[in-house]
């Protein structure tokens, strides 16, 4: 008897908690729905009024908080950017910004979330430059497309980095001639296959005509910095922010950068355009909303971005992330986007890593 | 001396203040199963970047401590480990809490975390920048071999060596399935999406140990049916505590030491500790009864890896597990690097995160103390109440996880799975082992074959060397002790 109560209860409460799971979510969206028409309604209303007295298409967007997805871990680089900014926002449009960080499948899982949100404003997400290979890795079927862009707000840059102690080379061009007399001897370090730093490896030994052997990390850039202070690896190609603990301490150091102009936080580091190889790469990180959402709700977006990206806080912070500040507008980040998936599907392809 | 009091000039009544409410939020909340440190340090991220890195810290760190000690409390009396640390917590302490000793098995636990956490800071302080060292001359092999070390503790786990083989294959293998972190190909996830990122510790650990754990008692809930009043002493005396010294003080050690390789952690060190009491023990065979040596050798070694974690994030500025990592983002959002330059630049930081986690420790015995006399009395609430608010538990820590439906399945899955290998007799702690190791194991391989172009010897560098002697023993000691006593018995017979 005393069994068959147990399990009766079991099965009742297992059912309960799977069912109040799986409707929180939809449940809470529903609600969010509801909150978020009665504000467009509003909106429209507004709108309506404003239009019928002739001023300008005008919006009171935000009238509820936003949710920020951060489609990266907790405590990552771009974690604590968006966070950052999200401060500044909050304060600029007096409504609470909610972060989400909602990770994984090179942020497909969160950019997914955005798309099949409300395209009212109240969700917004932050991107990288990984939107731009999702396709063409097989991580989701997401293009830059599928949304509205909001802005640009910061770039991090390939960089090969190299021990400061090591006697066989001590610049790009000393680096490049040893690489081409000992082909596929040196190992270079980086994250995993297809991402961006990858990719600039892929791409800096197609145009520097050199062969090496390339040593994925599982960790991302964590660790690296040991890994090549250590000498397991000859170089790393990583952002630099990836191993500033031992780039401060003199371990190893930066040779190049794949910028268009040298990065604020490291002045003696020539560009590789300065070094003959006409090589960029950026993982940029901006914001945009789900398709479809109002230009004047974007404006609004972008306006607050542009002043959060201006505030001290955020130059601040990013000074001391040893990152770099981009801002692009609404259009110029749209572009930017599309740009992104011109440089570096084909890159792919040309490895072999593309799906299709 | 002088700097020594130095480093408590940075203690301030507001800071201890909210080291005190970390400690009691961690309490609480890791208390329920499957909701873990980790998780509610990413929780509160967003409240402490507000506030001074300090501050912040001293919080976090105050959960860090507490979350890998609670996790124990549901292992003794539930026989469910909150954390994947409290495994082996399990073994010795859900026996002790079903003869009517659940209480003092928590002191136990309680003390020995404490012991552990404080001894680990103690080397902390005296050689941070010197372990540091030690830790940055680790790359991929040397994590492979670490992590087959770990998974050749099975073979002194007991019991039929091929079924803890396929337990621990069982578990490497579940690390395969999901998106590779070296290419980005997906690895048998039978065409399903939420299969991509891969199965989730969490959910598995709850399913394994939670779920099965609770189909058991269902099927034997009249036969369980004997209640305990008493919990025993919560203090476990004095006396117990002197003839478990050596047991703390060996296990803190290899605590630390295991805490400072980022990305070992809680699991090996109390794996490891565990198994070298047993090896050490002049009654090996009590191990798994209930005795106070099994719950003291893997408590006082997970907590150890706390301070041992603290290591790699303040010198070398990697951290070691995510909460290290979200302490460093603390940091970070403040404007300072953790790294080797962190001892000249900043050195108030290194005393302010020493002093906080000691501060937790103090905090963490306190409350632990008195509040297992009330968790201790759980066990006696009557099982046909008790299995339902359990099994709740274990949808709710799944389910936060990742705030994921599917993880809720996860769960249930590796549950019946559980109920099934503990009926064939295969080892479930085997399986999360498989698991904590598979990925650290497959992925540093993978990148050291690739970095020494195919050749072998890379297995072979001094580190490892030390590393392959250490697997050897583990292995081959327990099996001369097992026929020395064939032996023995065989001439003791002869005799008759």
């Amino acid at each position: 008897m005393k069994r068959k109560v147990a399990l009766l209860m079991c099965v009742a409460m297992l059912a309960a908690a799977i069912a109040g799971c799986s409707s929180s979510s939809s449940s809470s969206s529903s609600s969010d729905t509801t909150e978020e028409s009665a504000a467009e309604e509003t909106t429209e209303a507004e709108e309506a009024e404003e239009a019928e007295t002739e001023t300008v298409a005008e919006t009171d967007f935000p009238t509820d908080q936003i949710e920020m997805i951060i489609p990266q871990g907790v405590g990552g680089g771009s974690d604590l950017i968006a966070r950052v900014l999200a401060q500044q926002i909050e304060e600029e449009l007096g409504v609470t910004v909610v972060c989400t960080n909602l990770d994984g499948g090179s942020t497909s899982i969160g950019l997914q979330e955005l798309a099949d949100s409300e395209p009212d404003g109240y969700t917004i997400a932050m991107t990288m430059t990984n939107l731009a290979t999702l396709s063409a890795l097989g991580y989701s079927e997401l293009t830059a497309d599928d949304f509205e862009a909001i802005c640009g707000v910061n770039y991090d840059a390939a960089s090969i980095m190299i021990r400061t102690d090591d006697e066989r080379f001590s610049n790009l061009e000393e680096l490049v001639a040893y690489a081409k007399e000992h082909p596929g001897e040196l190992n270079w370090g980086t994250g995993g296959a297809g991402g961006m730093w990858h990719m600039a490896i892929l791409k800096f030994c197609d145009i520097a005509g050199i062969e090496v052997n390339i040593v994925p990390n599982a960790g991302g850039g964590t660790g690296v910095g040991l890994y090549l202070a250590n000498g397991d690896i000859d170089a790393a190609v990583f952002s630099p922010v990836d191993c500033m603990a031992q780039i401060e301490s003199g371990q190893i150091t930066p040779i190049v950068s794949m910028t268009d102009e040298r990065m604020a936080s490291f002045p003696d580091t020539p560009t590789a355009i300065e070094e003959g190889y006409d090589i960029e790469v950026y993982s940029t990180r901006g914001y945009i909303a789900p398709k479809g959402t109002p230009a004047e709700v974007i404006a609004v977006l972008e306006d607050a971005f542009k002043k959060a990206v201006e505030s001290d806080e955020y130059v601040e912070f990013i000074e001391s992330q040893s990152s770099n500040i981009r801002w692009l507008s609404a259009e110029e980040y749209t572009q930017w986007m599309k740009d992104e998936v011109d440089t570096y599907v084909p890159i792919l392809e040309d490895a072999g890593l593309a799906v299709n | 001396m002088s700097s020594i009091i130095s480093m408590f000039s940075v203690l301030s009544p507001m800071t201890v203040l909210l080291t005190f409410a970390g400690v009691v939020l961690g309490t609480v909340v890791c208390s329920i199963t499957g909701l873990t440190a980790t998780m509610e340090v990413a929780v509160l991220t967003s409240c402490t970047y507000g506030t001074e890195a300090a501050k912040a810290s001293a919080m976090l760190l105050g959960i860090f401590v507490c979350g890998v000690e609670v996790g124990s409390i549901s292992a003794i009396l539930l026989k469910v480990p909150g954390t994947s640390s409290a495994i082996m917590t399990t073994l010795d302490g859900y026996p002790m809490a079903q003869r009517g000793e659940g209480g003092t098995a928590i002191g136990i636990a309680t003390i020995s975390s404490f012991c552990g956490g404080i001894i680990s800071c103690i080397f902390l302080i005296l050689g941070c920048a010197k372990l540091a060292d030690i830790a940055a001359k680790f790359g991929y092999p040397e994590y492979f071999v670490i992590a087959l070390f770990g998974l050749c503790i099975i073979a002194n786990t007991g019991g039929s060596l091929l079924k803890g083989l396929l337990g621990a294959f069982l578990g490497v293998f579940s690390t395969m399935v999901g998106m590779d972190t070296l290419t980005g190909i997906t690895r048998f996830t039978l065409g399903s999406k939420s299969l991509i990122r891969g199965l989730e510790m969490v959910p598995i650990l709850i399913g394994l140990f939670g779920v099965s754990e609770i189909l058991n008692q269902l099927f034997d809930i009249k036969k369980n049916n004997i209640k305990h009043e008493s919990i025993g002493k919560v203090f476990p005396g004095w006396k117990l505590l002197n003839k478990l010294k050596w047991t703390i003080l060996r296990s803190s050690l290899i605590g630390t030491i295991v805490g400072v390789l980022p990305g070992a952690g809680g699991p090996i060190a109390a794996f490891v500790a565990y198994n070298t009491e047993q090896s050490l023990s002049k009654e090996p065979e009590k191990f798994g009864t209930g005795i106070p040596e099994g719950i003291s050798a893997p408590e006082s070694a997970n907590n150890a890896t706390v301070g041992g974690a603290l290591v790699p994030m303040l010198a070398l500025g990697v951290p070691g597990d995510g909460v290290t990592a979200i302490i460093m983002a603390a940091f970070a959002i403040h404007g300072f690097h953790l790294g080797p330059t962190i001892f000249s630049e900043s050195p108030e930081i290194v005393s302010t995160v020493y002093i906080y986690t000691i501060v937790a420790n103090i905090f963490m015995v306190t409350i632990g103390l008195i509040a297992a006399r009330y968790f201790a009395r759980l066990v006696n609430t009557d099982k046909t109440i008790l299995i339902p608010i359990i099994l709740m538990a274990c949808v709710i820590g799944s389910y936060a996880a990742s705030n994921n439906v599917f993880d809720v399945y996860v769960m249930i899955f590796f549950g019946v799975l559980g109920f099934l290998m503990e009926k064939v007799g295969v080892s479930t702690s085997a399986f999360v082992l498989g698991q904590v190791l598979g990925d650290l194991m497959e992925t540093n391989f993978r990148s050291a074959f690739t970095m020494s172009q195919g050749s072998w010897s890379i297995f072979f560098r001094p580190i490892t060397m030390v590393f392959w002697a250490l697997t050897v023993i583990m292995v081959v000691v327990p099996q001369i002790n097992k026929i020395v006593k064939k032996k023995k018995a065989k001439a003791t017979d002869a005799q008759k």
